[in-house]
């Protein structure tokens, strides 16, 4: 995952998991059920997880140019 | 948490450690929006009801070292239902004897107790009903005792504070002589 991509899986990661937070705790509190709200919560998890974990194509989209190798004993 | 800084993301592990770290905080954000939920719910909760009353007094005997034990029946008429909340575990429900001797002016004896796992369940009434536990007394004294029921329950949540009520009713006093 190169610099920009690591940037944008934490943008990523933090305001997925509070999306779902917030939802999960108005869809809770205004059905009364508890376990619903931990229920949204482990699907924001596992969505966030497998979004941010493995390093996805779109995280490597800006690699960092390496200078051109310099010139050195070897080349001759 | 948050910040600009990537330089905890550049491994699959610290993007792990990251997201569940992250978490966390969310998750302890959550526990403290439902509790003040359930301070809301205690405030403008409707009173619960209940009443208990001692229906029989069956034995009252003298017991081997000077102990006495009274055997008795109750009914009781309780709605507790309002009490629960989105975030109420259980209720541990009990009802307690309260009385004096003349050596002992505070005593206080758990005669019946019940686990409510469940809102529906919290209506409950019972008639006649034999005590769980006998009342034992470790001395003399029960002979002609004021005693008070109170029925107390505890109100357990999954998150946040434990709280307590309880109600107190006159049941009467015991007898004046042993009967077997």
């Amino acid at each position: 995952m190169d610099f920009r991509g690591q940037r944008n899986a934490e943008w990523l990661l933090v305001r997925i998991l509070i999306v779902f937070a917030a939802v999960s705790f108005v869809a809770g509190y205004s059905q009364g059920d508890f376990q619903l709200m931990v229920n949204i919560n482990a699907v924001g998890l596992l969505l966030t997880a497998l979004l941010v974990i493995p390093s996805w194509p779109f995280f490597n989209r800006n690699p960092l140019p390496w200078l051109a190798p310099l010139h050195s004993a070897h080349e001759k | 948490m948050g910040g600009s800084s990537s330089s905890s993301m550049h491994s699959w592990m610290h993007r792990g450690n990251t997201l569940i770290t992250f978490f966390g905080t969310v998750a302890a954000v959550l526990c403290l929006a439902t509790t003040l939920t359930d301070l809301r719910h205690v405030y403008t909760m409707p009173d619960p009801q209940a009443s208990v009353s001692l229906a029989e007094v069956k034995r009252l005997a003298p017991m081997t070292g000077s102990k006495e034990q009274a055997t008795l029946t109750f009914s009781m008429d309780a709605d507790l239902r309002s009490v629960f909340s989105w975030n109420t575990k259980q209720l541990f429900l009990f009802l307690q004897a309260e009385y004096s001797t003349p050596d002992s002016t505070v005593n206080q004896v758990v005669l019946w107790d019940t686990i409510i796992q469940q809102k529906e369940k919290a209506r409950i009434r019972l008639k006649n009903h034999k005590t769980k536990y006998s009342l034992i007394h470790p001395s003399k004294g029960l002979k002609g005792a004021p005693m008070n029921l109170t029925l107390v329950w505890h109100v357990m949540p999954r998150v946040g504070f434990m709280y307590t009520q309880s109600r107190t009713f006159p049941g009467g006093r015991l007898p004046d002589k042993y009967m077997q």
